[in-house]
This record gives C-alpha cells, sequence and structure tokens, in this order.
C-alpha cells in the first residue's frame, strides 16, 4: 500500500446530517483534502442513515459502498481513481490504509452518497443533492460507457404507480412529480415483456415487485441508474399497448387484446411539456433488425428454434440439478488470481445446502475442482455430462452456475440465459430475487448454449456478474455475497415451483 | 489519337456504369451492452462478367464474414474476435453457409458475454444475405461442440432465432 506522502495531520471533523450532529475522530487532512478512516463510529453512522452499506476486509484492495440507490462505489487502495457504478472518476486522492484503517476521500464519499456539502462556521452540513453527475476521469484507459448526462433539477419523483383494472384492460397509472423524458420499448412475442423509463427521475419510496392480473403478469418498478426508474411489465401475451402522458404523469394502459403488429419503442416527455413522440424503432429496441423472414429455418414458430417441450414430466420433481461452471482441467475465466471454477462451486454448495434444508433433493453435477466427464475432456463429453446428470434423473429443473467476463472493465451485471420456452418462467422468478443483489440486472436473454439447450427440463445458466469488473469482482470474492446470491437463487427456484405445480 | 480518347472514354463510362451496378452489404456488430446490434452498411463491387451467380455470391459472403470477424472500425465500441481470428474459408451449402475460422477464436475472456455477441454478429451478417439462413462454423478445419470453456453449441449451425 502507498504510504501517504504529504503530511498527514490528525484532525476532527463535525458533519451534520440531518438531525444529526456526528463528529468524526478517524479524519485526517491528506493533501489539504479531509480523509475518513471507514472504522470512524461517526461515519459508520452517516453510511447507516443515508442506507448506504459498506464492506472491507483486511488484505483487500476495494472499499465498496452501496448506496441506497442503489449504486455501487468502489475505491481503490493506492488508486486515484474509483468507480462510480459504471463510470470511473478522479478521487481527490488515492485512499490510502493507516493503522490498518482504509482512510478515504471524504468529499468524493459525500458525493458518490448523492449528498452536497456546505460549511458553516466549523461544521460540514451534508443534505440530499442532486443525482451523481461524475466528472469521468481524464484519459481513463478503460474504455468506459460515457457518463450518465446529469439530470435536470434532480427534483422529478416517481411517487407512485398504481394498476386499476377498466373493461379493456389495465391502466397503470404511474404519478411523476415534475418533469421528465421517457423511452419505452417491448419485445416481440413470445418474450412478451414491455418497459418504460423515465428519466432524470428518481424512485420515491422502495421498489415494486408484484404479480398482477390479467392481461398482465407480473409489474416491477425500480431505481434502474441513478436517474432512471424503470417500470418493467411482463405481459400474457402481445397484448396492445398505449402510453400517454396524463396530469397526474404517465399512463400505460394495456388492452385484453393481442396485437398482431406494434411499434416496438417510443418515447416522449411528462410535466411542463407533455408529449408522446416515436423514435426510430430499430435503432434503439434491443430486438434484432428486421430482415424479410428468411426461407427454410426450420420450427421457427414464436422465433424459438424449435416449440417448447411440453411433454416433459419430471420423474424426480423433488430433484434440482445444480451445474458448477467449469472446474478440473477447465478453470473458466481467471481475474485477479481467482479462478471462475472455484466461485461456481462454492455458490453451487451454498445454493445446494439452502435448497436442502428447504426440503429439496440437490444433485451437483460436481461437488469438486475436478471434470464432470473425465480429465482433459473435450467439450462435447463435458457438457453432455452435466446434461445427463439432470436428464437422467429426471429433474425438476437445472440451474448452471458461472462467472461472466469481458476484455474491458466495462461490462457488470447479472445475467441468465435460457434457451427453451419453457426456461423463460424458471429464470423471470430467479431474475426478480437477483435484480437486488448488488449490481444490474442484465436480464434474461435467449442464447443456443448447450447446457440449457439439450437438458429436458426448465434451464438457465446464470452468469453471476462479470470477475473483469471490479465492483463485481469484489462482489464475486465476498463471501457474503455469495450466500446472499445462493438465498437469492434459492427464493427464485422456491416461487417458480410454487408457481409452475407439476401436474 | 480522337479514336483513343473516344475508347478510353468509352472504357470509362462503361466502368462507370458497373460500378453503380454493385450492391451493399449489411455488417453487424454486437454493441457493449452484450445484445443489442449496430449495422454498418458497405458497398460491394459488382459481379464480374467471368463470375457465375453462384461463385459471386460466395466471394460476396465471404467478404462479408470477413469483415464481421475483424469488426467495425477501431473507435466504435464493439465487442470483437480475439484478436488474430480470421476467415480461412467459406463456402455455401444451400442455405447454409460453412465457415472456417482460425484457431485464434479459442482465445475467448472467458464467460458468455463475449462469445454471445461475437457469434451473433457474424451470424446476422450472413444471414442479412439473400438465401444464407444458416451458419455452421469449423474451427481450423474442425467441427467442435463448443469452443473450449465456451458456452454455445457450434456443431449444428447457428440461425437468427438462437439469440
Amino acid at each position: 500500500m502507498l504510504a501517504p506522502r504529504p503530511a498527514v495531520a490528525d484532525s476532527s471533523l463535525t458533519i451534520s446530517y440531518g438531525r444529526q450532529t456526528l463528529r468524526l475522530t478517524h479524519a485526517v487532512t491528506y493533501s489539504g483534502h479531509s480523509a475518513v478512516g471507514i472504522a470512524d463510529p461517526a461515519f459508520v453512522a452517516l453510511l447507516r442513515a443515508t442506507g448506504a452499506l459498506l464492506s472491507w476486509k483486511t488484505g483487500q484492495r476495494y472499499v465498496l459502498i452501496t448506496t441506497s440507490t442503489p449504486t455501487i462505489v468502489s475505491f481503490a487502495l493506492g488508486s486515484p481513481r474509483y468507480d462510480l457504478g459504471p463510470t470511473t472518476v478522479q478521487a481527490q486522492f488515492a485512499p490510502f490504509e493507516r493503522g490498518g484503517e482504509p482512510y478515504l476521500p471524504f468529499d468524493d464519499v459525500v458525493r458518490a452518497l448523492g449528498l452536497a456539502a456546505h460549511r458553516e462556521g466549523g461544521t460540514v452540513v451534508l443534505a440530499a443533492g442532486a443525482p451523481n453527475a461524475p466528472e469521468p476521469a481524464q484519459a481513463s484507459p478503460t474504455p468506459e460507457p460515457l457518463p450518465p448526462s446529469p439530470a435536470p433539477s434532480g427534483a422529478t419523483m416517481v411517487t407512485g404507480v398504481d394498476v386499476t383494472s377498466s373493461d379493456q384492460g389495465l391502466t397503470v397509472a404511474v404519478a411523476i412529480s415534475g418533469d421528465a423524458t421517457y423511452e419505452w420499448h417491448r419485445l416481440r412475442d413470445p418474450d412478451n415483456r414491455f418497459w418504460v423509463d423515465i428519466k432524470g427521475a428518481t424512485l420515491q419510496g422502495p421498489p415494486i415487485e408484484q404479480n398482477e392480473p390479467a392481461p398482465l403478469v407480473s409489474m416491477r418498478v425500480r431505481q434502474d441508474e441513478p436517474d432512471v426508474v424503470r417500470i418493467a411489465l411482463t405481459l400474457e401475451g402481445p397484448k396492445g399497448i398505449a402510453v400517454e402522458p396524463s396530469t397526474t404523469g404517465l399512463g400505460i394502459v394495456v388492452s385484453s387484446q393481442d396485437v398482431a403488429e406494434a411499434p416496438r419503442a417510443g418515447n416522449g416527455s411528462v410535466g411542463s411539456v407533455v408529449s408522446e413522440g416515436q423514435i426510430a424503432t430499430a435503432a434503439v429496441t434491443p430486438a434484432p433488425v428486421e430482415e424479410p423472414a428468411q426461407p427454410g429455418s426450420g420450427a421457427e414458430e414464436n422465433g424459438w428454434k424449435f416449440g417448447p417441450r411440453s411433454g416433459y414430466v419430471p420423474t424426480n420433481p423433488r430433484l434440482i440439478v445444480l451445474d458448477p461452471g467449469h472446474g478440473g482441467s477447465d478453470r473458466g475465466t481467471i481475474h485477479g488470481g481467482v479462478a471462475e471454477a472455484e466461485l461456481t462451486l462454492d455458490m453451487a454448495k451454498r445454493l445446494r445446502d439452502i435448497l436442502v434444508a428447504e426440503g429439496w433433493q440437490v444433485k451437483l453435477t460436481r461437488s469438486s475442482d475436478v471434470d464432470v466427464y473425465a480429465p482433459n475432456d473435450s467439450a462435447h463429453d463435458e457438457l453432455q455430462a452435466r446434461v445427463d446428470v439432470a436428464n437422467r434423473a429426471g429433474a425438476r429443473c437445472f440451474v448452471s452456475i458461472h462467472a461472466n467476463a469481458f476484455i474491458n472493465a466495462g461490462p457488470y451485471g447479472t445475467t441468465l440465459y435460457v434457451s427453451k420456452p419453457e426456461d423463460y418462467a424458471l429464470a423471470h422468478s430467479i431474475e426478480g430475487r437477483l435484480a437486488d443483489d448488488g449490481t444490474k440486472d442484465d436480464g434474461i436473454i435467449k442464447a443456443h448454449y448447450y447446457v440449457t439447450f439439450h437438458t429436458k427440463m426448465p434451464a438457465v445458466l446464470i452468469e453471476t456478474a462479470f470477475l473483469s469488473n471490479p465492483s463485481d469482482y469484489a462482489l464475486l470474492t465476498s463471501p457474503e455475497w455469495r450466500q446472499k446470491v445462493a438465498q437469492e437463487i434459492a427464493d427464485g427456484i422456491e416461487r417458480y415451483a410454487r408457481d409452475n405445480p407439476v401436474r | 489519337m480522337l479514336l483513343l480518347i473516344v475508347a478510353a472514354a468509352g472504357w470509362y463510362w462503361f466502368s462507370h456504369q458497373q460500378q453503380q451496378r454493385g450492391g451493399t452489404i449489411a455488417l453487424y456488430f454486437t454493441k457493449q451492452d452484450g445484445s443489442s446490434l449496430g449495422k454498418m452498411l458497405v458497398s460491394m463491387r459488382p459481379r464480374r462478367a467471368d463470375e457465375s451467380a453462384s461463385e459471386y455470391r460466395a466471394n460476396l459472403a465471404r467478404y462479408a464474414a470477413v469483415q464481421a470477424v475483424a469488426g467495425p472500425p477501431n473507435d466504435v465500441a464493439a465487442i470483437r474476435f480475439p484478436p488474430g481470428t480470421h476467415v480461412r474459408s467459406l463456402t455455401l451449402d444451400g442455405p447454409v453457409a460453412n465457415v472456417d475460422l482460425s484457431a485464434e477464436v479459442e482465445r475467448q475472456a472467458g464467460g458468455s458475454f463475449a462469445e454471445t455477441g461475437e457469434f451473433k454478429a457474424l451470424v446476422f451478417t450472413l444471414t442479412a444475405i439473400p438465401g444464407i439462413d444458416g451458419v455452421q462454423v469449423t474451427v481450423d478445419g474442425n467441427r467442435v461442440s463448443t469452443l473450449p470453456g465456451g458456452h454455445l453449441e457450434l456443431d449444428q449451425p447457428l440461425h437468427r432465432a438462437d439469440w
């Protein structure tokens, strides 16, 4: 660890937040800036008051703060740059260790918590400030995505979301105070998902996740980015949707009628300027750019490679097969000295223990660091062997656990992959639980992956987080986080089983 | 002398006409969110007089595959094949394009993020060519189930419906 070079002077710092006055005693002045020790009781109290969680252990390089937004802020000892969610920002100075305790740049922490500071006499007064508008680090070597544009005035809030029935269907009324722009998208049948992002807004209250009556299936509302509130709907089918600004905010009218063709994206604004515009759908929607249907593509009804295997009935309806990715001769991805194969096995074992305690039978495709089929086997033999474990046992469902990686630190988040239509219900239940796991929810992606494709039962491949991203890396290497993820996956499986009973 | 000028002008005009009859192909690349596609349009040369229609299509497809594997210009953020990956050969077998990639493709970053993005771009690019609806990938001349440590199943043709 770098020793601080300029003189470090002990100082104390009095801060005021809300009705609390706190005196920081683990405070030093470093290079003219305030540094605070993470073990300072007043600092800990401040974090708690803002709903933020800090995690660090002796020997770890990264100090993680998860704010209530949630945004993950990652300070690295010895590095003058820190990660504020997906953006890298220049700190006032590099955090350092003193007496075994990390000291962080106070002003940067304040900003990361979404607070603004001003001095009144000898006290630093903190109050909720504008949503984070970080200046990106100069000439950052990693190709980071553009920083989020500063939110307009920061006062716009989504104050509530109400669902009411009418004879045409359902109306989702999003109450929005202030001005905001919005952008909505829908995916093609059979995904039947719709979402609208309210930009420049914060969600008042906790995230919402609940089932809804027909023509919806469920609704989820949460703070997606520091200044974006996402309302995501799962529809029963390709229902007609109309998005209309209203006097109280935004109205989403979901019709009971199916529509054959529907616009796939739209945008507009609410508040003092109200509009419902259209944007070029091809450029924005995540569904592929439309091309004329290719002839002779095989059984492609509903966009799946083949229809659902609705004939499958598990002979062992209480059995869940867990597949820790890689192992033995295949280490999976390796970053910072940590191999994916170890992490997957650890998480699978934690998940197994939780499921067994809940009364399930669980089989792991491997329970130690070995190849499933044979040492140094081919990819085909290895993956087929894992599939065989589940298919031969007639399991209820199959969950494969992995960690992701990329060549740069940009991508982060949890992704679930499916291959068959019936995988989707399982993935959706688990995604709902993993959405609050501490990193971004990258959603459910359809992919022709060997294990999810060849298993006869509903299957999902979970890329828990990116080893190549510092925030995700810190999560993956934290046993508490792995336990949390295991619990969330278990909860998702429970819910799936409850909602999809075996005949 | 006048005859030469006329001949030269005639040749220039004729070849200019031919230029204008070349088509465009769409080169897709996957953005760094892992799933959305960007598209760049590239002009193709027109069919030469000594080239049959099927040869032209194969050449067009090979060019598209080479570009898809190379990826968009460097200033575009895209998910790219591992450095050094190139198309060793491409043949058309009815509606399936058989693309043999070099062994560098096996040097993946790990995880499914890059793998999914790379092959999505390749498949969407090739299947945008009329008459091609599937891409069968081989590595260094060999059929593989997946890349080492990979997830994507490669021993059957890949279609757009796989994404």
